[in-house]
């Protein structure tokens, strides 16, 4: 067990352990802890996190946060509306062929299908520390029109804490849907959270899945996506991270039947010495399955934005069809960006494509726009839109897409007065 | 009207000196076409005067007519030459994926509009400012809606590049090869465009390869362009004569060296 976590947390998580009820997910936590305490927290030594280190940025302590209310500063119309505030259920809708319902380690209750599969500790750590599960279940056939939106607020009862929830979404056959969720640090101080999604998609059943992350200013922030993707369904998941001090994503998709297909999008806009570590994992374990990957970062300032994208197509998994791109746009010299796609190909008859690039605006796209008349510091502004857009557009509906750039415009401005003064 | 001079003009591109003493006056009213073989410094030529930043002039001077004088281009930046009214249609136009090209071109226009202290235009009203341009250059409408140059054929790029000047309206149009990779009927349009814009107000520098272009827009001037000089001025029975003889007679009249 690393050390810092043996002498720091030991007794912290004992403690939150200790009222534990008896059911499937309190037995599901003691044997994370296990795991935790033969694994300890994750550090460079371990090759997918090489460029992230969480010790510095840890609380002293794993306190719980308490329960509290509060309201989004995000509202989309018509959305039905779920607010978790400090990891706890406070506000769900009620929307016909959708059953959602949350199941806590303290009160007995049936339990649903989870995945209990982690690489090393921030998983199980999370799993140690579980506050509360959402589940939901959506039946056959069931189409929405409006997104579901999932708020994950915090507040100051959540400050020096360490929150940790997990949403578990089962999606039957042939059902349609979009699926926001959003994780906004409000008032929070020193809040470190571990959360996951997990997302099982059945026959034909179709999600669109966004993440979006930010205000979260300091702290060390965890969030996992696990999808197991069944014959003919797909996903389409796009995670934006604007303003996280310590961002560490991890991505996990599963092609398991033909003709599934995942479309695995994101982008992250850094500043200041703010950190973001995406780590992707999509395996083709099935033959004729399909997957697409635009990762695109702009880092200025101190920041350090790092894409870690492996496909795996595994054997007998014939006629993939796979490409995976990281785009890195650095507007200031002293930002910084690590970029490894990787392919694992053990089929023989599949079309995998995969690339990086990093760089800065080009002189001669800012010279065609200042040749129009527009000022070099506007010039690089909406070159750097036009860069943020472009993954912006994968999400690919036409509410959602204008909503996200405003969402992102409001949190995030590009500043590009290295590059106008280059 | 005297609309440019430019005076023994000396550029370089990191260390290597492209323009080495060039001479030209254009007056409103004139056509000038820059012709030339590859590397003899055309296109270096449109990108100084325009004020590329990765051209540096070491050497001499260009003037442009500003309110009836003659002053300095080089104390004015890219943009602000751009809203004095000169115009550089690209060889490689760069696509803007996420800005709509009616954006992108309310913006420049509103922003030129703004320099000059011209009224500026709301969108409905560009809409139906930019239709008959629209429809001069064949392109169809849907064009305004689709991000500035980002899928568009060589053929939309430029004539996408020829929309831009008929808005902005210039006083001097620099087009950088503007015929290279275009079909014989792109190539008729984009030249209407050029010839409609054309008046005695303001002047057209082409910068091109092929005389062919220059069948559908008759220049008053044909300059030969070699080793960043200019080394033979003529009317546009110039053109013919290169065609058929191409540059050598041209190079050793001028008693310069053949590829050196």
């Amino acid at each position: 067990m690393n050390e810092v976590l043996a002498q720091q947390y030991s007794a912290d998580l004992e403690a939150r352990q200790a009222n534990l009820g008896q059911n499937h997910l309190s037995q599901m936590m003691r044997d994370s802890l296990t795991q935790l305490k033969s694994h300890g927290l994750p550090g460079k030594k371990l090759e997918h996190w090489k460029y992230t280190s969480i010790n510095s940025e840890m609380p002293e302590q794993l306190a719980a946060p308490q329960a509290d209310q509060a309201s989004p500063t995000f509202e989309i119309k018509d959305a039905h509306q779920i607010l978790i505030v400090n990891g706890f259920l406070t506000t769900m809708p009620e929307i016909p062929g959708v059953h959602i319902r949350k199941m806590n380690p303290h009160e007995s209750h049936d339990s649903i299908p989870m995945i209990q599969e982690e690489r090393d500790g921030a998983g199980w750590l999370h799993w140690s520390t579980l506050q509360e599960v959402l589940a939901i279940q959506i039946e056959k056939n069931v189409m929405l029109e409006n997104p579901i939106v999932i708020h994950h607020l915090f507040t100051k009862k959540a400050s020096k804490c360490l929150s940790s929830h997990r949403v578990v979404i089962h999606a039957a056959d042939l059902c349609d849907l979009s699926i926001l969720e959003v994780t906004t640090g409000l008032d929070a101080h020193e809040l470190s959270t571990f959360n996951a999604t997990e997302l099982h998609l059945s026959t034909g059943a179709r999600i669109r899945h966004i993440q979006l992350t930010s205000e979260l200013k300091e702290g060390v922030h965890y969030s996992a996506l696990k999808a197991e993707l069944a014959r003919d369904s797909y996903l389409n998941s796009f995670a934006l991270t604007a303003h996280a001090k310590l961002h560490r994503r991890d991505i996990k998709v599963n092609l398991n039947d033909e003709n599934a297909t995942a479309h695995v999008n994101g982008l992250f806009t850094l500043k200041d010495h703010e950190h973001c570590d995406t780590d992707s994992i999509i395996n083709h374990n099935a033959a004729h399955t399909f997957s697409e990957q635009l990762y695109k970062g702009v880092v200025a300032d101190h920041s350090h934005g790092i894409f870690t994208g492996k496909i795996v197509v595994h054997r007998d998994a014939q006629k993939v069809d796979s490409q995976q791109l990281s785009r890195n746009l650095i507007l200031t010299k002293s930002a910084h960006i690590d970029a490894r796609p990787q392919l694992e190909v053990y089929a023989d008859d599949v079309k995998c494509s995969h690339g990086a690039t990093i760089g800065q605006l080009s002189v001669d796209e800012l010279f065609y726009l200042e040749s129009r008349g527009i000022e070099r510091s506007e010039a690089a502004r909406i070159l750097a839109h036009a860069f943020v857009q472009e993954a912006i557009d994968k999400v690919g509906h036409s509410t959602l897409v204008p909503l996200l750039s405003d969402w992102l415009s409001s949190r995030y401005e590009i500043t590009t007065t290295g590059v106008a003064n280059e | 009207m005297k609309l440019l001079e430019v005076k023994n003009v000396h550029a370089r591109v990191e260390e290597k000196e492209i323009l080495k003493g060039l001479n030209i006056t254009i007056n409103t009213g004139e056509v000038h076409a820059i012709m030339g073989p590859n590397g003899s410094g055309k296109s270096t030529l449109s990108k100084v005067i325009a004020g590329h930043p990765s051209f540096q002039l070491t050497e001499g001077e260009i003037q442009y007519n500003i309110n009836g004088k003659l002053k300095d281009l080089s104390e004015l930046e890219p943009y602000e030459r751009s809203r004095q009214g000169i115009f550089l249609g690209f060889q490689y136009p760069v696509e803007i994926p996420g800005v709509s090209n009616l954006n992108f071109l309310l913006e420049t226009y509103n922003a030129a509009c703004k320099a000059q202290g011209a009224p500026i235009m709301e969108e409905e009203e560009f809409r139906i400012f930019l239709k008959k341009k629209l429809e001069l250059l064949e392109m169809n409408d849907s064009f305004l809606d689709r991000s500035v140059n980002t899928g568009f054929s060589g053929g939309e790029k430029k004539k996408n590049e020829i929309l831009q000047l008929l808005t902005l309206n210039p006083r001097l149009a620099l087009l950088d090869e503007t015929d290279s990779g275009l079909d014989i009927d792109a190539l008729k349009i984009v030249s209407k465009g050029v010839n409609s814009f054309k008046s005695k107000y303001n002047a057209v520098v082409l910068v091109t390869h092929y005389q062919r272009l220059l069948n559908y827009i008759v220049p008053d001037f044909i300059h030969v362009l070699y080793q960043g000089r200019i080394i033979k001025t003529g009317g546009k029975e110039l053109a013919l004569t290169l065609e058929e003889k191409g540059y050598d007679w041209v190079i050793k009249e001028s008693g310069m060296e053949l590829h050196p």
